[in-house]
């Protein structure tokens, strides 16, 4: 018996606080997150480089109530341009947030990001193509698409990429990480070189938009593009709950899934397609924006275990929390000029890919 | 409970099964054996429903396999793999739990906590549940694997039809001690009514442990039987390939074949 508990001791003793704050954030994760969503959305609407501030907020909140109505100015400023990129921001977030976790599901590995791996690459050239091409379009078409011309064609790209991605690197049910990973380089390689010819072909002002595409930038928000990408994201959001279980199963394997009565090719078909639905609509409103997959699926997994039932609506909490505070980053630092918000999300990004590579290099066989 | 009939299984020009019979019944332990390569991990998949033969059929309970949605598979048997990667930090506790929560439990269950827990003990690893799975060693993880299993057909017998257990190679990373719990557990199991069909590549071990053996050679059933009257020296020679003097070598002390 002493032996026993020696053993239970050697063992048991640093993980057992782990595993305690594992079930305090378990139980405290999702409203924590979605205060602290709450608190960055009212940030971001109150920041920027007019005097419109939280006082403003205040007063239009008072004007609710009979109190004196906001200036048209600022009525401008906070319902025509800060509140459409922030909520913007917030889609995009919790659509690339919950698609890296999903993805990395799906890969059952957790380096596995819709930007690092091609297919925000294939989205990006689906969408470049859009805009160069739409010229050419029957008009009866263009009419019928309309706005949604580009999340579509976007959103054909990432499947299309994701599709060839899975069908390069999985093998009998098992992912090969590396060849995950070098298919994913050689696939951004050629939708590159792609873009690049539909560049030289283009005129200046389809130039303007290309740079945006590649950096990825939240400037160009308006309602209409928030429109134009909710019913994709709502999408994903709408099949999280159904997925979560399936998921979860996944990690285990694919056959091990089958064995406890999933139906494992319906569940994939379901992922990829919702994936490459909310990455294509992410990335044709605001370009290829890296690293939120990563980085929000991988801090949550530290707190509170990898189970997709909490997992998700945490990635869609804190994806829009990231992603929108990175937003006020990008437009306050070099302001009245922008940085694109790319730049920042790989600034904090890169690091962390690097970390988990570091810490976790004996889990993740390559 | 499960069955097969002239089961004949083709990949890329091989027949990897061919012209099988095989019946397992419930209450009963059931091993296959066999060489490398004849075929005893298809033989399994075929009777899980991941592999559909091309020729022939598996039944379930007297009905074809196909005939059921893999829930309600899913709620009768339930199948512990050869080697499981998992790359993302659960507990044992969370990895147990998935048996649990999976699309087999018919019937809610009244406290998973509790169940989780014992599930463990069965398996000797109930001290540290809360414990990283991936910094297990390798039989350890498979006793994890084990009890996740365990969980999902956790009653042998349920509303009056049995579950079964499909154990491919369950002793292969285990020592000598694991070993004989894992089967332990595995025939208590079977004697409680449940159907147990299990891999097995010790021939010591199967004759110990199975009520009912299946040989297979290059995919075809050489012998069924109980084990006293189907694993002697004849069978070791022609099946295995062995000669007199490396059977001499390896059962000095023996259990079969002396």
């Amino acid at each position: 018996m002493a032996a026993i508990s020696e053993y239970q001791e050697r063992r048991s003793e640093p993980s057992g606080c782990a595993a305690r704050s594992r079930q305090f954030w378990r139980t405290y994760c999702l409203p924590v997150l979605f205060v602290l969503c709450g608190c960055v959305l009212l940030a971001s609407m109150a920041s920027g480089p007019t005097s419109v501030s939280f006082t403003s907020l205040g007063r239009w909140f008072a004007s609710l109530f009979g109190g004196e109505a906001l200036s048209l100015r600022d009525h401008v400023v906070l319902f025509d341009i800060r509140m459409p990129r922030t909520l913007l921001g917030a889609l995009i977030g919790a659509a690339l947030g919950v698609s890296g976790a999903m993805m990395q599901g799906l890969f059952r590995n957790p380096l596995a990001d819709p930007g690092l791996i091609g297919v925000s690459a294939g989205s990006s050239l689906a969408a470049v193509a859009a805009i160069v091409l739409a010229g050419y379009l029957p008009a009866a078409i263009a009419s019928l698409v309309g706005t949604y011309l580009l999340p579509l064609s976007a959103f054909a790209g990432g499947l299309v990429t994701t599709l060839i991605l899975y069908k390069v690197s999985t093998r009998g049910g098992e992912t090969s990480i590396a060849t995950m990973l070098l298919a994913g380089i050689a696939l951004g390689a050629l939708t590159g070189a792609v873009t690049g010819l539909l560049i030289f072909k283009s005129d200046d002002s389809q130039l303007r938009d290309f740079t945006f595409w590649s950096m990825g930038s939240l400037g160009a928000a308006t309602w209409q593009r928030v429109w134009s990408i909710l019913p994709f994201i709502l999408a994903l959001l709408v099949a999280m709950p159904f997925l979560s279980r399936g998921l979860n199963a996944l990690l285990l394997g694919e056959a091990e899934a089958f064995h406890m009565g999933y139906d494992t090719q319906k569940l994939k078909r379901i992922l990829i397609v919702v994936v490459a639905a909310a990455t294509g609509a992410a990335v044709s409103a605001a370009g290829a924006i890296g690293f939120v997959g990563i980085v929000v699926p991988h801090l949550l997994r530290l707190l509170i275990g990898p189970d997709h039932r909490l997992l998700l609506p945490g990635c869609a909490l804190l994806g829009a929390s990231l992603l929108v505070a990175a937003d006020m980053v990008s437009r306050s630092i070099v302001a009245p000029a922008e940085l694109p918000i790319g730049i920042i999300m790989a600034v904090i990004g890169a690091p962390v890919f690097l970390s988990i590579l570091l810490g976790r290099r004996s889990l993740i066989s390559l | 409970m499960f069955s097969t009939q002239g089961v004949g299984v083709r990949r890329g020009g091989k027949m990897l099964l061919e012209e099988v019979n095989f019946h397992a019944m419930a209450g009963r332990f059931t091993a296959i054996i066999g060489p490398n390569g004849a075929g005893k991990s298809t033989l399994l998949k075929c009777l899980s429903g991941e592999i559909t033969p091309e020729q022939g059929r598996v039944m379930m309970e007297g009905s074809p396999l196909t005939s059921y949605r893999s829930e309600e598979i899913a709620a009768r048997r339930a199948v512990l793999p050869q080697v499981s990667t998992l790359s993302f930090p659960f507990t044992l506790r969370e990895v147990v739990g998935l048996g649990i929560r999976s699309g087999a439990s018919a019937q809610p269950i009244h406290d998973p906590e509790a169940r989780i827990t014992e599930a463990l003990h069965r398996v000797g690893l109930g001290y540290y549940p809360d414990q990283l799975y991936a910094l297990l060693s390798g039989g350890e993880k498979q006793r994890v694997q084990l009890a996740r299993v365990l969980c999902q057909v956790w009653e042998p017998v349920l509303d009056g039809a049995p579950c079964a257990l499909f154990l491919d190679e369950p002793t292969s990373s285990l020592d000598l001690k694991h070993q004989i719990d894992v089967l332990n557990l595995a025939q208590t199991y079977a004697k409680a009514g449940g159907c147990v069909i299990a891999v097995l590549h010790d021939i010591d071990l199967a004759s110990v442990y199975a009520d009912e053996v299946v040989i297979l050679k290059q995919g075809r059933v050489y012998a069924t039987g109980s084990p006293e009257r189907i694993i002697d020296r004849p069978m070791l020679k022609e099946v295995y390939g062995l000669t007199d003097e490396m059977i001499d070598l390896k059962w000095k002390a023996s259990l079969v074949g002396a």
